[in-house]
């Protein structure tokens, strides 16, 4: 079989037109892109279906001509030729529907999860709850306050429903919680336990919420110094996280300021 | 001698036939609403029956062909001349999931109001598009030449872009616009590829494709089945040409993504499966297809991790489990074939169950994003329905999920090459790494006090039960939040119950769809219907 040389170039420098057209953000010069694709890959069929012959009519013959062309490519063709024209008033419509949300031009913007993702500090994190400790990510006891049902409670009523399990299921890094609980005075707290604890982890420099490692805390710009020192400070309100939560309706879920250090950074810099 | 009644060849037809009339009627009566909804459940339910038929009829005597107006049937010499539809074991099996899982839709949509979110959408152009979509995706799967099977992939393709921008907001624009674009860009290939075949071979007909690729050179068969694997693979969502796919789905309506991430990728599966099986048998291009089902598996669901809105998560997993369907195929033996024809019907049924979960979810708690949600638990009815999908999408042993992942690793290990170890390995990761991210949305979604979310206050995230007359809520974004209508949950309900169903009668399922993949691996029966071979 031969094939034209001259349309095969059409067809091919038509797709490489048309491909580098469909890479823009303006819908309009993506349309163009897929019209030119479009039409080359319908001379691509033209061309390949081969050079006129007899009919497709058993024993029949071309009269006053060399040869017909094959009636299923040109088929074919006009069907894709349909289709295309089809869709791409579709994307006409879009495109004007573009314009009057935009305002100003057709161009297509980034999908905004994509963004988020992309910028993806830890706070947006799937897993996040609300009373997570806000630089490590990890859950806290304020997670727990909590009725069955679903209602948040205060610190107070926390503390009477649990006071008889805290001592057995006590968590390390939760101590600064229940540090804060009032009706608990330093004298009821764990403390040999805890301070065994700790060194423990320190020494391995393995941190108990194992599943959130530095790195990943990090992605916050301006986290405060981290001495990973867990005995005295308690889980500090990073910044912006204190300043930037205007859904803050629930009262008891925010792990509160610290009251045993002041001269932390704590809420405002 | 199998019965040929004069009715099999309007059957053949009917899934194809009913939806585009009905479409045709629906949109001259767009203003009568009952009208379109009576016409709309009697089209897709003549065609859900007519597939049950042909799933009988295949199974007891194997494949159908119907020569539509006649055109190259006996006493043609010359082969076949028209457009052939062709009904097989594997063709019947997929019309009648689809179907099953069409109908179940479509409840829901017109039990939903059909709107989504917003008051803002035009109703009348819903449901003509989607029998138009109903017609495109059985006709593909019915299609028995390669142009009907462009044709009807456009078909589904043209109905599926106007269901996705439906009320043209901004966010359903943007992914609309890339999803029209990328659609079009894997057609162009595929009519690219029908053109070299055209050229090689001669012919359109499936069939006589197949009798004739046997004497084309080995590289040109490889190059026409990786011009043909790049198109399908685009539709079937296949990893390095799978992106296109999470920045779309997720903004559509509830149920037109239901719809989409159970059959539209699933039609690009079965298209791959026809394409590897019939016409390229040999496996040339099976350790590709080995490479690329593996990154599918695990680039999909490390996308799902990181996701917060449910919709999105369910997308990247929708990528992630094509994966599996690839290894099947890939493996190409008889047992692996089977498992993968059982993972797709399975993996239809529950990605569609948990999309329209989602939408019980959003109807509910006026979101789906992790960040909102919480205290869903109070409404048990909406959490046994997602639990039971989302733990067999996951794989723990009961349900279906676990049958057709012990399935497709049999295969594997039988197969015992390196690539194949990997890919069991692989999906063994890829199914605990799916357990991971279902049970967060369990913990989080349901478990979790809503107020312990972090925009808890955003939204009306606690279960509408729940809320006290008079409380003040937030309710952003959407305007439909409320209590479930019996006619949304009924359909969920339903799809929950013909996934279990797959899981209680998985024997005889399996041994229908091991008759499936041995014809389709010997190929006879097919030629042999279409070309007159044989009977």
């Amino acid at each position: 079989m031969t094939a034209n040389l001259g349309l095969l170039i059409v067809a091919g420098v038509l797709g490489a037109t048309g491909v580098y057209l469909l890479m823009e953000r303006s819908l309009v010069r993506m349309l163009l892109g897929l019209l030119l694709v479009g039409n080359g890959v319908n001379i691509l069929i033209v061309t390949l279906s081969g050079p006129p012959g007899r009919p497709p009519v058993r024993g029949a013959e071309s009269v006053g001509a060399t040869g017909d062309a094959d009636p299923l490519a040109q088929a074919m063709v006009l069907t894709a030729i349909v289709i295309t024209m089809g869709v791409a008033a579709f994307v006409l419509a879009m495109t004007y529907r573009l314009f009057v949300i935009n305002r100003q031009d057709d161009d297509l913007e980034d999908d905004s999860e994509d963004v988020k993702l992309l910028k993806g500090s830890l706070k947006d994190f799937p897993d996040r709850d609300r009373s997570d400790d806000p630089e490590t990510g990890a859950d806290t006891l304020a997670g727990d306050l909590f009725d069955s049902h679903g209602n948040p409670l205060t610190p107070e009523e926390f503390a009477a429903a649990h006071r008889g399990v805290i001592e057995t299921d006590l968590m390390p890094e939760d101590a600064a919680v229940i540090v804060r609980l009032p009706e608990f005075s330093p004298d009821e707290m764990p403390d040999e336990d805890e301070d065994e604890d700790y060194d423990g982890d320190e020494a391995d420099g393995d941190r108990v919420d194992g599943d959130w490692d530095d790195d990943t805390v990090d992605l916050e710009p301006s986290t405060p110094d981290e001495d990973g020192d867990y005995i005295d400070e308690p889980p500090r309100q990073s910044d912006h996280q204190q300043d930037d939560d205007p859904h803050d309706t629930v009262p008891g879920t925010d792990p509160p300021d610290d009251p045993e250090s002041p001269d932390e950074p704590g809420g405002k810099p | 001698m199998i019965p040929q009644s004069s009715w099999i060849p309007v059957l053949i037809a009917l899934p194809t036939l009913v939806p585009l009339l009905a479409a045709a009627l629906t949109l001259l009566r767009g203003r009568s609403p009952r009208f379109q909804r009576s016409v709309t459940v009697g089209a897709i339910g003549t065609a859900l029956i007519a597939s049950s038929m042909m799933l009988y009829l295949t199974s007891t005597n194997g494949p159908y062909a119907v020569k539509i107006g006649g055109w190259g049937g006996k006493g043609y010499p010359n082969g076949p001349l028209g457009i052939t539809l062709v009904v097989d074991r594997l063709a019947a099996l997929m019309l009648v999931v689809s179907t099953l899982v069409l109908l179940c839709v479509v409840v829901y949509a017109i039990g939903q109001g059909i709107r989504d979110g917003t008051t803002q959408q035009p109703v009348s152009i819903f449901l003509p598009s989607y029998l138009i979509l109903t017609a495109g995706v059985c006709n593909s799967f019915l299609a028995g030449d390669l142009f009907n099977l462009y044709v009807s992939f456009e078909v589904l393709l043209a109905a599926s872009f106007v269901l996705l921008t439906l009320g043209a907001s901004a966010d359903r624009v943007r992914a609309g616009a890339s999803y029209v674009m990328v659609s079009m860009v894997s057609s162009l290939i595929f009519l690219a590829g029908i053109a070299f075949a055209y050229s090689t071979t001669g012919t359109l007909n499936l069939a006589e494709m197949a009798v004739r690729l046997d004497d084309v050179p080995s590289g040109t068969r490889n190059a026409l089945f990786a011009v043909l694997l790049v198109a399908f693979g685009i539709k079937a969502a296949v990893f390095p040409l799978s992106t296109w796919l999470p920045d779309s789905y997720p903004t559509a309506p509830a149920p037109v993504t239901a719809v989409f991430a159970g059959l539209l990728t699933k039609v690009g599966v079965y298209a791959i499966i026809r394409a590897n099986t019939l016409l390229f048998p040999g496996g040339t291009l099976d350790n590709l297809l080995m490479v690329a089902g593996l990154l599918t598996m695990l680039v999909g669901i490390l996308g799902a991790i990181a996701q917060s809105d449910i919709k999105r998560m369910l997308s990247f997993t929708l990528v992630s489990h094509i994966g599996y369907m690839i290894f099947g195929i890939a493996v190409g033996s008889e047992i692996s074939m089977s498992a993968a024809i059982y993972y797709v019907a399975h993996h239809i049924l529950v990605q569609t169950t948990l999309f329209l979960v989602v939408g019980l979810i959003e109807r509910q708690a006026g979101s789906a994003s992790l960040r909102r949600l919480g205290g869903l638990i109070a409404s048990p009815v909406l959490a046994a329905m997602y639990l039971i999908p989302a733990l067999n999408l996951g794989g723990i042993p009961p349900f279906s999920g676990f049958i057709g992942k012990v399935a497709l690793l049999e295969g594997g290990v039988r197969d015992g090459s390196v690539l194949a170890w990997l890919l069991v390995a692989g999906s063994v990761i890829t199914s605990l790494l799916t357990l991971y991210v279902v049970a967060r949305v369990w913990t989080k979604a349901f478990w979790r006090p809503r107020a312990d979310a972090p925009e808890g206050g955003i939204t009306n995230s606690t279960a509408s039960a729940l809320v006290e007359e008079g409380e003040d809520v937030l309710l952003e974004e959407r305007e439909d939040v409320g209590r479930m209508p019996a006619t949304m949950v009924l359909p969920t309900g339903a799809m929950v119950a013909a996934g279990i169903a797959l899981t209680l009668w998985a024997g005889p399922i399996f041994g229908f769809t091991d008759d499936a993949a041995h014809d389709i691996l010997e190929r006879g029966p097919y030629i042999g219907a279409v070309l007159g071979g044989e009977r």
